[in-house]
Parts: structure tokens; sequence; C-alpha cells
């Protein structure tokens, strides 16, 4: 479910930061640029896992005050308010990123959030686009167009599929929307905005859909399904 | 940005786990021991710099992702904690007789399969591979030797109130809208 990948990036330290330790002030950094976005074809950011190696700070807007070892010192509350607008610190860092980014086939669970004729909408806590097609549901699965929910009708039982449970899932694909900025005068392709980073599932195979269904130690499990 | 290398590990949810709750350690230490020196410094003890504080964004998918990790069926949900250090190196120890690949491993580390048809979805064509009930049992054995057993019946419990308090919930929020729309008109 999760990877890392090793990026290289240039560091901006601005002198607010300059009392903090150096390290601390550059995980913050990329922590803030990275956590919670989706890098096209490699995934959802979660956070810095660890720093590899920083290269010596160089001072940005082309003056003075060049820093030799990465380790910014503090400076006085007063000169320091003064430099603010002026200088700030640029340093090349070599980092890896806690990357969610399930392999293809991998089982994980997830919350079943809606259902369509089209299929069922899964999220997990941190991530909300996960779909399972109509076909990729058993055998004997079909849409219940009353209580907008799929059923699943197997050996004379009929289960359903309801909203908030929790279910285990396949990953079959991923896909990919690159959000770049377009040019302006292209309104009607921005109404179309699709997420960065979804995922289609699979929960034909006998042993996913809702846990319930499955996890019992023996049958007392399925009547709490139905309500 | 540059990527150097798009994949460069993979990690169980364990390690993940691990390595978020040390982040939120290392931050309320740093907090903590910030505000005392600069509130020694200006005087006002009770003073937080925001500056301290940990980027909003991470604040929010940390806390989202430790949720998805500690709710049941999720092995870390469970207590006492039923991994360690030496979780890894002992599963594989456990799991050397039979051939599964690294995708396999890494599901059973996150998942603990503890019945057949568990095993089942993780484990790939299980029934060529792994035709006898033996090895199937065995195979079970070596994960519950490290992984330990789920308690059942607290996790469909824990499983069934997480569901019927989103369904309450959501109509707590609709029966609100409708007031609120009601009102409008």
């Amino acid at each position: 479910m999760f990877i890392l990948t090793k990026i290289a990036d240039l560091v901006q330290i601005t002198p607010e930061d300059f009392d903090k330790e150096a390290s601390q002030a550059i995980e913050d950094n990329i922590n803030a640029k990275y956590a919670n976005r989706v890098i096209q074809k490699i995934g959802l950011c979660i956070c810095l896992y660890d720093l590899l190696s920083a290269s010596e700070g160089l001072i940005g807007h082309g003056t003075g005050l060049v820093n030799v070892n990465g380790t910014p010192k503090p400076y006085p509350n007063s000169t320091y308010d003064f430099i603010a607008d002026i200088y700030c610190l640029l340093v090349t860092v070599e980092f890896r990123l806690i990357i969610f980014r399930p392999f293809k086939h991998e089982v994980i669970l997830g919350k079943i959030s809606s259902a369509t004729p089209q299929g069922i909408r899964i999220r997990t806590n941190f991530f909300d686009e996960i779909f399972v097609p109509a076909e990729r549901l058993p055998e004997g699965a079909s849409f219940n167009d009353k209580e907008q929910v799929f059923t699943w009708e197997t050996e004379g039982a009929l289960l359903y599929y309801d909203n908030h449970e929790t279910v285990r899932f396949r990953v079959e694909d991923e896909h990919w929307h690159d959000q770049a900025p377009t040019k302006p005068g292209n309104e009607e392709q921005e109404t179309k905005k699709m997420s960065p980073f979804t995922l289609t599932a699979s929960m034909e195979d006998s042993g996913m859909g809702p846990c319930l269904w499955w996890d019992g130690d023996d049958e007392e499990g399925e009547e709490e399904m139905e309500e | 940005m540059k990527i150097l290398e798009a994949q460069s590990a993979t990690l169980t949810n364990y390690e993940v786990y691990l390595h978020l709750t040390q982040q939120a350690e290392r931050y309320e230490r740093r907090e903590s021991s910030e505000k005392s020196r600069k509130g020694g410094k200006h005087g006002r003890k009770d003073h937080k710099d925001p500056k301290d504080r940990r980027p909003g964004n991470l604040a929010t998918i940390v806390k989202e992702l430790l949720d998805y990790l500690r709710e049941a069926p999720s092995p870390l949900g469970s207590q006492p904690l039923p991994y360690n250090e030496r979780t890894i190196k002992n599963l594989l120890a456990g799991l050397r007789p039979w051939d599964f690949t690294k995708g396999e491993i890494i599901m059973i580390l996150n998942l603990r399969p503890t019945k057949p048809e568990n095993l089942n979805t993780i484990i790939e064509e299980m029934e060529e591979r792994f035709p006898s009930d033996t090895t199937q049992a065995e195979i079970l054995k070596a994960i519950t030797d490290v992984l330990g057993r789920p308690d059942g019946e607290a996790e469909r419990q824990a499983m069934t109130d997480n569901a019927r308090e989103a369904r309450k919930e959501q109509l707590d929020q609709q029966a609100k809208q409708d007031e609120e729309m009601e009102v409008d008109e």
C-alpha cells in the first residue's frame, strides 16, 4: 500500500525559520510542500521519510550572506526582522517520501461511501477515489433502485452492500489526471475536473466485499448485515 | 522537483504507523520545548508560536491515516499491538517453507489472514499452489504464531458500530440541512 520514492528538490528556507534546526526547517518545508498532495504517476504523498543529503546553503535573491555548513545561525530578533524580506536560503536536498500507491492486485480495506447503477464508490479515511464498477461485483449482484444500494443474491440469501460498511477489495487499475493549468479560454474543459489520482477495484472473488460476511467465527455474523 | 527513483522500497502498514507515531511524538516534544524556551524569553508562558506547529496539510493526512490504520479490522487496531521490531523477520522465517511473492508477504503482514477464506483473497491461485487443507492450515498457523489471532467478536462489533455511527451522522446532517432549507423558505 505504501512505497518510498526518492526525490531531489530545491528547498527555500526563509529567515523566520532560521532559528529552527536546519534539518527541522528542511523537513517542515518538504512536508508543507508535499504532504497530502498527489504527484502524477507516483501517488499520494504522505510525508517525509528521511533526508538523504543536503547541499550547502545558497542565498536567494542574489545577495550576500553565504551559509557554509548548512546550519543557519539564529539572528537576534531586531536584525532578523530587517533581513526578513531580502534573503532566503536555498538548499538542494535529496530525500525519500512515504507515498500511498497500492500495487496492482493488492487487497486493502475501505468503506462504501455510495452506490449508483454503475457501481460502488469506496473511500478510506485519507483517500476517497476508489470505484468498483458493477461488472466487477460477484455474480448475482444487482442494484436496488429503492434503497440505492447493491445487493448480492447467493444461496437463497440476499446480502446488502450497505453504505459505510467496511469492505475488502482488490486494486485493479490506477488512473492519472494531470491537473496542470490549461490555456485561458478553454472554459468547457475546466468544468470537467477529475481527481488527479483514482483507483478502480474489484470485489468479485470470494472473500471480497463487506468483511462482516466473511470474518465471522461461525454463521452468526450474517444476521447483523441486514438493517 | 526531480524524481530520482519512483519506487526505492515498499513499506508495510506497521512501518508507516511507526513512522507517523514517532513523528507525532517528536512534534509534541518540540512544541513543548519551544514553548518554554520562547515563553521564557518573552515572559509569556502559554505562548505558542504557530511556526513550531507542523504544517496543516501534514496534520490532516497524518490524522486521517492513523485513524484508518487503527480502525477494525486492521491488526494495528487490536490491543496489545501484535507487531514489534522483530515481527517482520519472524514472519519471513515462519513462511520460509513456502514460496510467496513479496506482495503476498506484505498483504499477510498488513491484513493478518487467520482463516482459509481470507488467505484465499491474498494468495493468488491458492487452490493450485497449495491445494491441500493441511498446507493451508500450516500456513495459517505460521501466521498466527507471529501475529496472534484477532478478537473476532470485538472486531465485528467495532465494524458494526462504526457503520452505524457513520449512518447516524449522515442522517443528522441531512436532517439539519432539511431544517435549514425550511427556514430559508
